[in-house]
């Protein structure tokens, strides 16, 4: 197979559902004769792994983020509605 | 050992920004992230009798937002239109624009250096939150559920209430967009000129 566009398409599906003989066939004659994606797969798989540290990337990237203390008053009311 | 116990009056205060800034970053609307904050704290109090201690309360909160967070998705996408299902399946012009009319790449995928050296820095997440930010709703959605909260194909499908075939068609187009976006915005700049976050 020599379409990169399917190739690409292939190793997006692949990490969805187990390829097909023939697919995988196609997919793997391909990869070995493009390294551009070979390198594309190497960044889906990166991409699929960065859900592991989400919590790093809340406290993180997002420190500034706070409640607003309206939002607080809010909360706090609704708390106090429900244990009544 | 102590079994680690709940404590009500403390939530806002010690978890609530926590919980926001989590939400936040799944729902990109602040409404929405104070909503499911809200849902989450009331849901955990009506509930406190079914915390067995065999977690955190902070991990327990989360594990309530989760969920919270994933029927929000799904009401969000019962009303949505076939018609904009379909489009997602019919192509992009975006994920045309990549190949030449060989179907090659116009221009290769750059060498990444080091990756993963990257999910150290705070100023890559920010990047990576924009990038997120930046894709069509749809597709973002997609994308979070099954890349940042690591749902399963099946378990996004269920939420989504689609066939394979589309969530397949808008993660393939999630994928080359955000890889694109974070080679643009971070691997494909030199250090000194990223971004940074203010």
């Amino acid at each position: 197979m020599k379409s990169c566009h399917k190739a690409t398409h292939l190793i997006s599906e692949s990490r969805e559902r187990p390829l097909k003989g023939r697919e995988r066939l196609a997919l793997v004659w391909h990869l070995a004769i493009c390294s551009m994606c070979r390198r594309f797969k190497a960044q889906v798989r990166f991409m699929d792994e960065l859900g592991e540290y989400h919590t790093h990337w809340t406290e993180h990237a997002m420190g500034d983020q706070v409640l607003s203390a309206e939002a607080r008053q809010r909360i706090a009311r609704a708390m106090r509605e429900s244990n009544n | 050992m102590e079994e680690p116990k709940l404590n009500p009056e403390r939530w806002l205060d010690n978890h609530g920004d926590d919980l926001y800034r989590y939400a936040l970053a799944r729902v990109r609307n602040r409404e929405t992230a104070e909503e499911l904050v809200q849902e989450t704290f009331v849901g955990a109090l009506r509930g406190r009798d079914k915390f067995a201690g065999q977690s955190s309360e902070r991990t327990w909160l989360i594990s309530i937002l989760k969920h919270r967070i994933a029927d929000y998705y799904r009401r969000r996408w019962r009303e949505m239109p076939a018609t904009e299902l379909a489009a997602d399946e019919a192509g992009d012009e975006f994920v045309q624009g990549l190949f030449d009319r060989g179907d090659h790449w116009k221009r290769s995928p750059r060498w990444w250096f080091q990756p993963r050296a990257a999910l150290q820095e705070k100023d890559f997440w920010w990047v990576l939150n924009k990038c997120l930010a930046g894709l069509p709703a749809r597709i973002a959605d997609a994308v979070v559920l099954r890349l940042i909260e690591q749902n399963t194909s099946e378990e996004v499908r269920q939420i989504l209430n689609v066939s394979a075939t589309n969530l397949g068609a808008m993660l393939y187009r999630g994928r080359l967009r955000l890889r694109q976006c974070l080679e643009v915005n971070w691997f494909g700049v030199p250090r000194r000129k990223r971004k940074k976050s203010e």
